[in-house]
């Protein structure tokens, strides 16, 4: 049986059998307001992390990786598996709890009172805006300067 | 039809013979200048060297000892690079006798020719007399070393694991490195030494004495003064020495560590004026102008340095004048810098450190409690010498003002001490510091500068701390100029350098020879069998490439060492979209596949179409899960525009239409672009074929290219216009575009299989040269031809068009981006 959280509570979530992620591969899930990236080394434990690299906004599941780190597709900026952190750079990005249970992949995203009610108001929408503002944003697009008609 | 260079080429057996006599760093680094310049060719060079080993960085023995590096991971250059580059070694070999009047070298099993001789044979341990240091056999007694080669280094570390107490007799840099690495080991160390202050070739008396605090902070115990008579224990035990004052220091392993002296006595045997050293004049020749002398051996306008930076730059004036690029190089002496190699000790010595004449200047500053001592002479408002001890920074700021020799400013305090405001010298350091070498990740110079003060010895630690040259990569030979320059020395050689990935500790050919021999077909199987089991990630695809390159069909591909855009076949953008290029032959379309393309376009709202500079059509902004329905609707094939393999070949109209065209380049561009779609290759290769020499498909700047000429075809290699722009070599003229093909494929397959992971074409022609590539590839010297050209052959009767996955794919989610899943709570 399913039903909604409550608010300030931690949820486990199902994001469904583990087969469904090639070894030494990731998927990406999301979740409301969180895009999760679930990693499955070849060997040692899946591990999941924010999907989406800090950088540049590259999408980690979809990086390369090894029994502790996944590059980031886009620039290669590697995190540790574990804990997010970012390896021979500043940036880092969250970590969740993970388990396994009769083969199907169970995270634990934390749900705060002041996210929950920020939740509501951004119901159904993507949440790319909530993600970490890339370093140097995107660049503009340039048009030429309007020249006056002087004469 | 042959063409014109090839038949120039002259005969290996007529080249002249150069003999170079001693195979370490000063050899090495004389082979990698007379290379990199171009001309090391002209000779038909043989190296004989006493040691067993390839050449190898001896300044990193030290850190051998101190356990940071492993001995192979400090050979100058990998062994084939000696092969590749057509040096002939004789390794563990002794030159036993030089024969001027015949011009032979003598070997114990052998007699060589030279038309020119090199002594690069370096230096030995001066060994004190001391009273049974030496066995009645003349060599050094069991528990007693010195330290010198990398074969020392080995009988030292297999004995420190049995010993508890150590001393190092002499207190010079070596001494101090080697008793620090002893350190290591978890030894008491003992430093006996002569003179009355540390390293006091270097020093004055006051930093000996602030050096041997902090030494001694570390661990070291230090006698001064002592002179050693003996080595004392029974038979073949050490068990301590005896000093000159009869004291005695119980040990049982001793390093002596007192000094070198140059190797002349197979210089002086054959009659060549020897003094401390054998000597040369600005050429580095000897009196007999068939023999030149470098490195530790030689003794220059009486200096005989012992010093790896002077080797280097002797090294270099001799290639000039060998190769011929610059027949009035001449050497004019070193400037001296030395650093000492202990961590947590910063110690730097420039040039001359004790006032000649009243008009030099001497700056002063020290704190010996805290380990800082700083001295500078100044002569005619330039830095002339420096001891800086204790201040990384200072030291590294004070070597680039003594070797570019520029005018100080005049508060002079301010060199030794803090930031340097509004002085001349400053300026310029600050206006450099905000220039930008890595433009991929924009790395300024002050980054680097600042990553190399705070201990970045090497471009692959460099790349980790800064990020610099870890883009495109173009900037790496002005970040590794920058580097020596801030190091005032070569950066220590990264190991990993030499390796084909940096996860699995092998260069290519022992890395395709293990492969082979354990017939090791999967990535994982390498990490497993190659690499303790441990993963890499950034190895992965590299190895992928290889492995894909030699078992071909026997391949076991695993999906997770692909880059995401090998996994999906498509070029990953900015936003996590991917970009479709469809295969256009040649660049010719029909009016059909255009209006499929438009079709496409609109029905999935490609955010942009885009012509590329592949003559291709580019569709961007392509969701990951409308891949398989876009190929689909789209109905051709892959233009594999998004991975390491060949791209595209761009054609000009030729004889079909074009008033001036000589050839049909558009048939030969489609027939190449045909022969090699989807081949996998170390680098991307893109091709292009021009009709005539006006050459509008730009086919010299390719990585491989034709143009027709009135009696036939010119083959081009090597070309880029890209982050770097290089004009292509002449491989060949034929007459037949069969021979095109012919030769393309020979160039391809030997590339794949000599190519380091991601080295462009443009590299590999400079390394490998294209006279040796001519040689093999055009006149088939090796007769190797055919056999290269069915490893092509087998590779492309293994390609499938990857985007048939698109209707069946190979695993669960492949062209899934993102799960959506409902925020609901499944399982407590």
């Amino acid at each position: 049986m399913t039903r909604s959280i409550p608010p300030g509570r931690d949820a486990w979530v199902d994001l469904g059998l583990i087969g469904a992620i090639p070894p030494g591969q990731g998927r990406c899930f999301r979740v409301a307001h969180s895009m999760i990236a679930v990693f499955h080394p070849r060997s040692g434990t899946l591990r999941a992390l924010d999907a989406v690299c800090p950088h540049q906004a590259g999408r980690l599941c979809e990086g390369v990786l090894d029994q502790e780190k996944v590059l980031c597709p886009l620039h290669g900026f590697a995190f540790l598996l574990q804990t997010g952190e970012g390896s021979g750079h500043a940036h880092s990005v969250r970590s969740y709890e993970i388990r396994i249970t009769s083969g199907r992949i169970l995270v634990r995203i934390p749900v705060s009172p002041l996210e929950e009610g920020s939740l509501a108001a951004e119901k159904g929408e993507q949440h790319i805006q909530s993600l970490p503002a890339t370093r140097k944003g995107p660049r503009r697009k340039w048009q030429p300067a309007a020249r006056g008609k002087k004469r | 039809m042959r063409n014109e260079i090839a038949q120039s080429l002259v005969c290996p057996q007529e080249r002249p013979r150069l003999i170079v006599v001693g195979a370490g760093m000063a050899a090495a680094r004389l082979l990698e200048e007379m290379k990199a310049g171009g001309g090391l060719e002209q000779w038909n060079v043989t190296l004989i060297g006493e040691e067993r080993s390839w050449p190898y960085n001896r300044i990193l023995l030290s850190s051998i000892v101190q356990k940071s590096y492993k001995p192979k991971e400090i050979l100058l250059q990998a062994p084939e690079w000696y092969r590749e580059s057509g040096v002939r070694s004789l390794l563990g070999r002794r030159v036993e006798r030089i024969d001027r009047a015949m011009g032979f070298v003598h070997t114990s099993d052998r007699s060589l020719p030279y038309d020119k001789l090199i002594l690069a044979t370096g230096s030995q341990p001066l060994l004190p007399p001391i009273s049974d240091l030496q066995t009645a056999g003349g060599s050094l007694r069991p528990g007693v070393f010195v330290f010198r080669t990398v074969e020392d280094c080995r009988r030292i570390m297999d004995a420190a694991g049995n010993c508890r107490r150590a001393i190092v007799i002499g207190g010079g840099l070596l001494g101090l490195e080697a008793a620090y690495g002893l350190l290591a080991h978890g030894l008491s160390v003992h430093l006996v030494h002569l003179q009355g202050h540390l390293m006091e070739q270097q020093l004055d008396p006051t930093a000996g004495a602030v050096l041997q605090q902090a030494v001694e902070r570390k661990g070291i115990v230090v006698h001064l003064r002592s002179e050693t008579m003996a080595i004392l224990g029974e038979g073949e035990r050490v068990e301590g020495i005896r000093l000159k004052d009869g004291r005695t220091l119980s040990a049982d392993l001793v390093i002596v560590a007192a000094g070198i002296r140059p190797n002349v006595s197979l210089a002086k045997s054959c009659g060549l004026p020897v003094g401390r050293g054998v000597m040369v004049d600005d050429r580095l020749s000897t009196p007999d102008p068939h023999i030149h002398a470098i490195g530790d051996c030689s003794e220059h306008r009486n200096q005989v340095y012992g010093l790896v930076g002077p080797a280097w730059e002797q090294a270099k004036t001799l290639a000039d004048l060998l190769t011929g690029r610059n027949p009035e190089g001449r050497y004019p002496g070193s400037k001296i810098a030395t650093r000492l190699k202990i961590a947590g000790i910063d110690l730097t010595v420039l040039g001359e450190t004790e006032p000649k004449s009243l008009e030099d200047e001497l700056v002063l500053y020290s704190e010996p409690n805290h380990g800082v001592y700083k001295k500078l002479l100044v002569r005619e408002n330039r830095v002339a010498g420096a001891i800086i001890l204790g201040d990384g920074s200072k030291g590294a700021e004070l070597l680039s003002l003594f070797d570019l020799q520029t005018p100080l400013p005049p508060a002079r305090a301010n060199l030794l001490l803090g930031p340097l405001p509004g002085s001349g010298a400053l300026q310029a350091t600050a206006e450099a510091d905000e220039q930008i070498l890595c433009f991929c990740n924009g790395v300024k110079r002050g980054a680097i500068r600042q990553a190399v003060e705070g201990g970045c010895r090497s471009l692959w630690a460099l790349g980790q701390t800064t990020r610099a040259t870890t883009g495109c990569g173009s900037c790496k030979s002005s970040v590794a100029k920058l580097l020596e320059e801030l190091l005032g020395a070569a950066p220590e050689e990264d190991p990993k350098a030499h390796y084909y990935v940096p996860g699995v500790p092998l260069p290519k050919a022992d890395l395709v020879a293990e492969i082979r021999r354990r017939g090791l077909r999967s990535v994982s199987a390498v990490f497993r069998e190659l690499a303790g089991g441990r993963e890499d990630a950034a190895s992965k695809p590299g190895l992928a490439s290889l492995l894909k390159s030699l078992w071909k069909e026997q391949y076991e591909d695993e999906r997770d060492a692909r880059h995401t855009n090998d996994r999906v076949h498509a070029n990953i953008q900015k936003d996590s979209s991917y970009s479709v290029v469809p295969r256009i032959y040649g660049g010719v379309v029909t009016p059909s596949e255009l209006r499929r393309i438009a079709d496409v376009a609109e029905k999935y709202k490609v955010p942009m179409v885009k012509i590329t500079g592949g003559q291709r059509i580019d569709l961007l902004g392509i969701g990951k899960e409308e891949l398989p329905a876009v190929w689909r609707d789209l109905g051709m094939p892959c233009g594999h525009a998004y991975t390491k393999a060949f791209r595209t070949c761009k054609t000009c109209v030729g004889t079909e239409f074009c008033r001036f065209g000589l050839g049909d380049s558009t048939s030969l561009g489609v027939a190449l672009e045909k022969r090699f779609q989807g081949l996998e290759t170390p680098a991307k290769v893109k091709m292009a074929v021009s009709g005539c020499p006006r050459n509008c498909a730009e086919a010299t700047t390719k990585d491989l290219g034709a143009i027709a000429i009135e009696s036939g075809w010119q083959l081009y290699v090597g070309g880029a216009a890209g982050s770097r722009v290089r004009a292509g070599d002449l491989l060949a003229t034929v007459s037949d575009p069969e021979e095109v093909l012919r030769i393309s494929e020979r160039f391809l397959a030997y590339y794949g299989e000599n190519a380091r992971y991601a080295e462009r074409s443009y590299h590999f022609v400079e390394r490998i040269g294209i006279e040796r590539l001519r040689s093999l590839l055009v006149e088939d010297a090796e007769g190797r031809g055919e056999e290269l050209e069915r490893q092509i052959s087998q590779a492309i009767s293994a390609y499938r068009d990857p985007w048939q996955e698109g209707e069946h794919p190979v695993e669960p989610g492949q062209f899934q981006a993102v799960k959506d899943l409902p925020m609901v709570e499944g399982v407590k």
